[in-house]
């Protein structure tokens, strides 16, 4: 290690070019970097409501449904403008890419047909293939409405005051991907264009569905980079506060940034495009790069005042003065602009507004720490040139880069350890059956090593041609300040009697807990992810309550052999199906082929309601669905049942996208469908909802098993590297303990688990297990070294201990502001888990562990005392 | 044009004066696409036919329907408008139903149906010319033939179809209303010189974007008297869905006298 790290010091400058390079290499390729959700990766791909709807899709063509509800602001729909207006729209969702022309349903749609009875026979006609403009031809399309029940409180509101049109989009094909046509934003675009040119003061449309909440995850994905700059800025702030000197602001960030943009550079490079899942990965890599970065420099720091020759005394200098003054004012000139921002984001509702606000105040009260920025710019290039007269004397350039050297060699195998068992616990990710865990997994490993590799090479480099800390920054950097009183009193606590008191604090934690965890729900509503003050929010809630449910659910009803679905008694079993379902809360239609012959057996039969039922005989279906073909097109029925009656399509609109009442809603359907359907069909769900609802299932059953493997891999790995299993069990509690607190408080708060809040759980098991490895380092470093027991937990905690703190709260800090992302919870979640997160994990390693050490003497840390 | 109610068939006519122009190449010359297109309207007016067909219908994932049926045609007083039986022999679950279909241009057609499960006949309104033809992607209008004075001609060019000389031409629709009616705002047809059978027809929809692909095969002179044809494999492809059909005419008789007795209801009720 030693012969290592003094190759990188003598080559300093070819490290710091080819690192420098790399990571302008990796910068070209952040512009391909792209924010898509595309569903298809964040889905379990084997699960079966998964694979239901991806043959749906192929099948029907249904997949993401966009509503667009036209109300007129005085009256019925029944007026021709409004109807006009209808007709326009649908008209221009035909030709808009990626809507599934066949399956638009309007009144105004080629496909929705009035069936209706005549004195001999049937008609069968187009609904409203031309906009009526007379009285009577306006009641006519009333009744014809009434008449074909599939289309009330679908294509119209019960109470006729809304007309709705049902837009289904397909996920982009390889043509579309090839031409841009990707993304939801960009079909959300498509629609808005269809739809705005028709608002104006005489109706209210309002569009929802799959296709805008998407678009609107990838608009608030987009504010990621803002949000990680923001942290970025604050944890640079709070480690200015910690070390009072520039190089703690500056070193511990170098790190993570240039680790986060390989990462990000090698996402582009491997074309894989920020989601849902990998927006985190910056965040896990600045969290863990800055606490790598801390530990290093706060390790540099001791070892400098070591090789010091002869501790030469602390004189004032206007350096120090300067910083020490910014160094308060920093949390005032960082505080007022982000404050006034959050106000002014607030006030307006736009986030780029806050924004811009931060920035405008910010550019005014930072205007001192970018002159010491520029002074101390000047200060480092006069360096350089070494003129020898400004600086460090050569004495202070040996004990730096002796000290960059020695701090390596204590810190690099630790850091190595610590980095290696991270990353390890995030590969291991792989194994899961969703694209997008999977990616996340391998992109926070790769995150996780180029953070090893730039504190093994560019840092040690960089460190050794900076200038050696002044006198007056290291005596700053030994202050003591609040810091020290924390990890002053931890240290007091765990030697003094009231060490009982951590076991009982901690056994009280854990109760609540638990407690909190069994109030936890498992649900992954989309909607839930959203301020219900949004635009898009509002409309749905609008819709949903008039029309049947802007929520679709699809039962997939599978006979064996061709033309099983015109079996009189799967059809039958189907219709009692569909009552059955209707009569469940939050469902407000079903529609199916089974609808259609049951009006078509009304109609042939001169419109008598008691034919509104499946007939008895096999023929006669074959026969009306032959003779409905002679009048309507070819591809009327598509969406509902497949070109060779083996396949039905259930379409079950519903209130709610809850997968948990998904879930209970299933679970009966299945009961049903055992004991009324004939034994050879079987019945299948899928659709949007099914399809969260099975990821739901997937982050109950595989997070906690992804949980355990990455705190099983982390034992396993400290196990090894002390060679006893007490290490892996004391380095997993803190990790263990704030992976329970993180979800008992969402238990207590009332937050399910779900996707976001899932993965945020995964990233403080990633971040958990560093503290403790430095802890028991250090700590058996000490004892080794011959500091007495009492002595060595102090000094372990003053060193390692306050560093693990600095971290910790700068990166609460950091991801405390997304709490202020208006409209989209999941940043709040975020913000509020990882902060919990890290101060728990922090105080477990620097309490509880420590505790423990103490109460049980685990032989591998107290081996090595000297007697 | 004329279908064969069960068969479909296009029977082509060739213009008496075929021959004629023949020998004046200088007349054919100088004929416009409108009396290209009058020639090519009754080229296929067979005075009556008895067939049997079979329609494949074809999704876009290539899943086919098979459809077996005979058929009579007979040509009203008119000299335009059919009558057209079509009996279905195949798939069993509607065998025995039987079409009954007067063709009636100026107004929407009349559809009896005679359904053997429940023993009755009912009359079916149809709505109009652009509705599929018996769930193919053929309309009724294309079946019916376009009626020639309604729509706008121009002659484009020539290509070779198969190997035949054709003259290319576009017809747009004179108004609305045969433009609403057809559910086409363009047809392009590629019309065999001197021969006047249509060999390949494309159609727009209202948006005017390319709609439906039809090809026409197996063309056979069937009345050398009057010059009339039938297609004996017909093509049509919806582009936009992806649906196609094909109709092949497996057996066919013109000209035999076929009976008025077909196109009754009691020819329907038998077995």
């Amino acid at each position: 290690m030693r012969k290592y790290i003094e190759l990188i010091v003598q080559f300093r400058w070819l490290v710091i070019a080819v690192i420098f390079g790399l990571t302008v290499f990796f910068v070209k390729n952040l512009g391909n970097l792209t924010v898509i959700i595309d569903p298809n990766t964040i889905v379990p791909q084997s699960h079966p409501f998964v694979s239901t709807t991806l043959k749906i899709e192929e099948v029907f063509g249904s997949r993401y449904v966009a509503a667009i509800g036209v109300s007129p602001k005085n009256g019925d729909v029944f007026q021709p403008e409004i109807l006009a207006k209808v007709q326009r729209i649908t008209q221009r969702l035909s030709e808009t890419p990626r809507v599934v022309q066949t399956n638009l349903l309007s009144v105004a749609a080629n496909r929705v047909k009035d069936i209706k009875g005549t004195v001999d026979g049937m008609q069968v006609q187009q609904m409203m293939e031309e906009v009526p403009t007379t009285p009577e031809g306006l009641a006519a399309l009333k009744e014809a409405l009434i008449r074909n029940d599939s289309y009330m409180n679908t294509v119209v509101s019960e109470d006729f005051k809304t007309l709705t049109i049902l837009a289904e989009v397909r996920d982009a094909s390889p043509t579309d991907k090839k031409e841009g046509r990707v993304g939801f934003t960009y079909v959300s675009d498509r629609i808005s264009e269809a739809v705005d040119p028709e608002r104006d003061d005489s109706v209210t449309i309002e569009v929802t569905g799959y296709p805008p909440f998407i678009a609107l995850i990838e608009k608030f994905a987009k504010r990621t980079p803002f949000l990680l700059m923001l942290a970025i800025i604050i944890i640079g702030i709070i480690h200015f506060e910690a070390f009072r000197t520039l190089q703690g602001l500056i070193l511990p960030l170098v790190t993570p940034i240039i680790a986060v943009i390989w990462a990000l550079g090698f996402m582009g490079l491997a074309n894989v495009p920020l989601d849902i899942f990998n927006t985190l990965t910056p965040t896990l890599v600045l969290a863990v790069g800055a606490g790598h970065a801390v530990q290093l420099l706060k390790r540099y720091y001791e070892e400098y005042n070591n090789a010091q020759p002869n501790g030469a005394e602390y004189t004032k200098t206007k350096f120090f003065d300067v910083s020490r003054v910014l160094g308060k004012l920093s949390p005032i000139m960082l505080g007022v602009p982000i404050l006034w921002g959050l106000y002014k984001g607030f006030q307006t509702g736009e986030f780029s507004d806050g924004v811009s606000a931060t920035l405008q105040v910010g550019s005014v009260s930072l205007i001192p720490v970018w002159l010491f920025f520029l002074w101390a710019s000047i200060r480092l290039i006069i360096y350089i040139f070494k003129p020898k007269s400004i600086v460090s004397d050569d004495a202070s350039i040996f004990a730096n880069r002796q000290a960059v050297i020695d701090s390596i060699v204590k810190i690099g195998p630790v850091m190595l350890t610590a980095g290696i068992i991270a990353s390890c616990g995030f590969f291991s990710l792989i194994v899961f059956d969703i694209v997008s865990i999977r990616v996340f997994g391998v992109f926070s490993g790769v995150g996780i090593l180029s953070i090893l590799v730039v504190e093994m090479t560019f840092i040690p480099a960089l460190r050794a041609i900076l200038p050696p800390p002044s006198q007056g920054e290291t005596k700053l950097e030994k202050e003591e300040r609040i810091w020290d009183r924390i990890t002053g009193f931890y240290a007091k606590t765990i030697l003094g009697p009231n060490r009982k008191h951590i076991f009982s604090i901690t056994a009280v934690l854990i109760v609540v807990s638990i407690y909190g965890m069994s109030k936890l729900s498992i649900d992954s509503s989309l909607k839930g992810y959203f301020s219900p003050d949004l635009e898009v929010m509002k409309n749905d809630r609008s819709l949903n309550a008039r029309m049947a449910g802007t929520n679709s659910i699809y039962l997939m009803i599978e006979g064996k052999d061709q033309d099983a679905i015109k079996d009189p008694a799967v059809l039958k079993a189907m219709d009692k199906l569909a009552q059955f379902i209707e009569t469940e809360p939050n469902i407000g239609k079903v529609m199916s082929i089974a609808g259609f012959i049951k009006q078509m057996n009304k109609s042939m039969n001169a419109d008598d309601p008691s034919y509104y039922r499946i007939p008895d005989d096999r023929n006669t279906i074959a026969e009306y669905l032959l003779i409905y073909s002679m009048s309507g097109s070819p591809g009327d029925f598509d969406p509902y049942v497949d070109y060779d009656y083996k396949l039905a399509n259930m379409v079950v609109f519903t209130h709610s996208d809850n997968t948990t009442d998904m879930l209970n809603l299933w679970g009966k359907i299945q009961n049903f469908v055992d004991e009324n359907f004939p034994p050879t069909i079987t019945v299948n769900v899928g659709g949007s909802v099914a399809q969260s609802a099975a990821l739901a299932e997937v982050i109950v059953k595989d997070k906690l098993l992804n949980i355990a493997q990455i705190a099983g891999v982390v034992f396993l790995f400290a196990s090894i590297i002390f060679r006893t299993p007490v290490a892996g069990l004391l380095v997993v509690t803190p990790l263990l303990l704030s992976v329970l607190t993180n979800m008992g408080l969402m238990g207590i708060l009332g937050l399910s688990l779900n996707i976001p809040t899932a993965l945020v759980s995964s990233l403080a098991i990633g971040i958990g297990a560093d503290y403790a490895i430095y802890m028991l380092f250090r700590l058996r470093e000490e004892l080794a070294e011959g500091t007495g027991i009492d002595e060595a937990f102090h000094k372990v905690l003053r060193t390692a201990g306050k560093a693990c703190l600095f971290v910790a709260t700068a990166v609460a800090g950091g991801y405390a502001v997304q709490a202020f992302s208006r409209g989209y919870y999941p940043h709040t979640w975020t913000a509020l888990l990882i902060g919990t997160a890290m101060i728990v994990s922090v105080t477990a390693a620097l309490t509880i562990m420590p505790s423990l050490i103490l109460k049980f003497r685990p032989k591998f840390i107290f081996d090595g005392v000297k007697k | 044009m004329k279908i064969n109610a069960t068969t479909f068939t296009w029977n082509v006519m060739f213009a008496t004066l075929g021959t004629i122009i023949c020998l004046t190449p200088l007349a054919s010359f100088a004929q416009s696409a409108v009396e290209i297109m009058e020639k090519n309207f009754v080229i296929t007016k067979v005075t009556d036919s008895e067939s049997e067909s079979t329609f494949i219908l074809r999704n876009k994932s290539g899943i086919e329907r098979v459809r077996k049926t005979f058929g009579t045609t007979k040509l009203r007083k008119n000299g335009i408008d059919n009558m057209r039986m079509t009996r279905f022999i195949e798939p069993n679950d509607v065998r025995g139903m039987v079409s009954l279909l007067i063709e009636q241009s100026e107004t929407d057609d009349d559809i009896w149906l005679y359904l053997p499960s429940m023993k009755k006949i009912r009359r079916l309104v149809s709505s109009n010319k652009k509705d599929s033809f018996v769930g193919t992607d053929f309309s009724y209008g294309d079946v019916i033939g376009h009626k020639v004075q309604d729509w706008d001609h121009a002659i484009m060019g020539e290509e070779l179809i198969d190997g035949f000389k054709c003259y290319v031409i576009e017809s747009t629709p004179k108004n609305k209303t045969t433009a609403k009616n057809t559910g086409y705002s363009k047809r392009v047809s590629w019309i065999q010189k001197e021969a006047y059978v249509t060999r390949k027809a494309e159609m727009y929809n209202l948006s005017g974007a390319l709609y439906k692909q039809m090809s026409f095969k197996n063309l056979q002179l069937v009345d050398s008297e009057q010059n009339r044809w039938v297609a004996r494999e017909l093509r049509a492809t919806d582009v936009i869905s992806g649906h196609s059909t094909i109709i092949k005419v497996d057996k066919l008789k013109v000209n035999v006298g076929v009976k008025d007795t077909y196109f009754t209801t009691r020819y329907m009720e038998s077995e």
